[in-house]
């Protein structure tokens, strides 16, 4: 019994915990429309790469900002 | 001599990114220096300006506030958690490390999240709230309203911070000697007696150490409300650190916001003593 008691305890932990992580996860992979949809969707109706296509054009590119701060200069 | 090429290394560090930065802050605060103009001598004016300052204690009052909520949450939070989750079993093991899993991103990534979360039209908090039916219309969290900021930021906090003081209450509570757990239960102790006639009491010290960082990380607090909140409304959510930020950069005075800092440093100086003092008397 207690058993149960202290599993059903951390599930409930482990979900208030992970949910953040899980939405931001799912968010990443709506299409840019449905990502800035309100009021929002739990569960993307189409998965998409979009955003992670994006971040290689988004401002300077996700490269530059590692290099740069590995390097000290100009990537 | 030879001692001394062996903290030779150390000691470097320390004068350069500690005690040099220190000693510039010092002077930078008896200057009236906006970064475009020569820095000016002006002595003390900064300090006196800073006791005239209402924003400067209205802004020390907001920290004191939004510390003094959220350390007991952290340390109550961890230390619970800690007792349900100190056995070393795969459940417990695993939520442990689901708990912990948000101290290992920065703190900024995790006020940019919530941010997200708590936004009113495309945040999921709200959609949770609505579809549960605890709230019938959306909430404007951050920004408006100076508490339903703070307690969203508070939220934000525990969720990124209390896997910190659970690792460090549980480590503790694993290295209570066997034998003394064994001899309670002999005794016929039950879990409350346990908990707090020799748990708590043998992992006191632990406790006073996690207050001491989450205190000094709270009066700190600056990431997640310059992402989440930016002080408003009014620099009513502004922290002292955000403060001494807000003079410093954007309205270019850098001498006062070096004072402010100062101000901020000794205060923070003399809580960590008495709290090392309170410390050393338990002799936990």
């Amino acid at each position: 019994m207690r058993r149960y008691l202290v599993a059903a305890v951390c599930l409930a932990i482990v979900t208030v915990m992970l949910l953040p992580l899980v939405f931001s996860v799912l968010a990443s992979l709506k299409p840019t429309a449905e990502a800035a949809a309100s009021p929002p969707t739990y569960w993307p109706d189409a998965f998409s790469l979009d955003s992670y296509q994006r971040l290689w054009t988004y401002q300077q590119g996700l490269p530059t900002y590692p290099c740069s701060t590995a390097s000290g200069r100009r990537c | 001599m030879v001692g001394l090429a062996y903290v030779g290394p150390a000691l470097l560090f320390v004068l350069v990114f500690t005690v040099y930065p220190l000693v510039r802050m010092a002077w930078m605060s008896l200057h009236n220096w906006s970064l475009i103009t020569p820095p000016r001598w002006v002595g003390l004016d900064n300090y006196t300006r800073a006791f005239d300052d209402r924003q400067f204690w209205v802004s020390i009052r907001f920290t004191m506030e939004y510390t003094l909520v959220v350390t007991p949450l952290l340390i109550v939070g961890g230390y619970l958690l800690a007792l349900l989750l100190a056995r070393n079993t795969p459940v417990r093991r695993l939520t442990r490390t689901v708990v912990f899993t948000p101290v290992v991103i920065g703190l900024g990534v995790s006020s940019l999240l919530w941010y997200w979360l708590f936004s009113a039209d495309f945040g999921l908090v709200n959609k949770v709230l609505l579809d549960l039916g605890v709230i019938s219309d959306p909430v404007v969290w951050l920004g408006v309203d100076a508490d339903r900021s703070n307690l969203a930021i508070i939220a934000s906090v525990v969720w990124k911070v209390i896997g910190f003081g659970m690792i460090l209450f549980v480590g503790a509570i694993q290295a209570i000697p066997t034998d003394i757990t064994e001899a309670s239960l002999v005794d016929g102790a039950n879990a409350r007696q346990r908990v707090t006639r020799i748990i708590l009491p043998l992992t006191l010290r632990t406790v006073l150490l996690v207050t001491l960082l989450s205190v000094i990380g709270s009066l700190l607090a600056f990431d997640q409300f310059y992402i989440m909140t930016a002080g408003q409304p009014q620099n009513e959510t502004a922290t002292s650190v955000f403060f001494v930020y807000l003079n410093s950069f954007p309205y270019l005075r850098l001498g006062y916001g070096a004072a402010l800092s100062m101000l901020l440093a000794l205060g923070i100086l003399a809580f960590t003593v008495v709290q090392l003092l309170l410390t050393r008397r338990s002799h936990a």
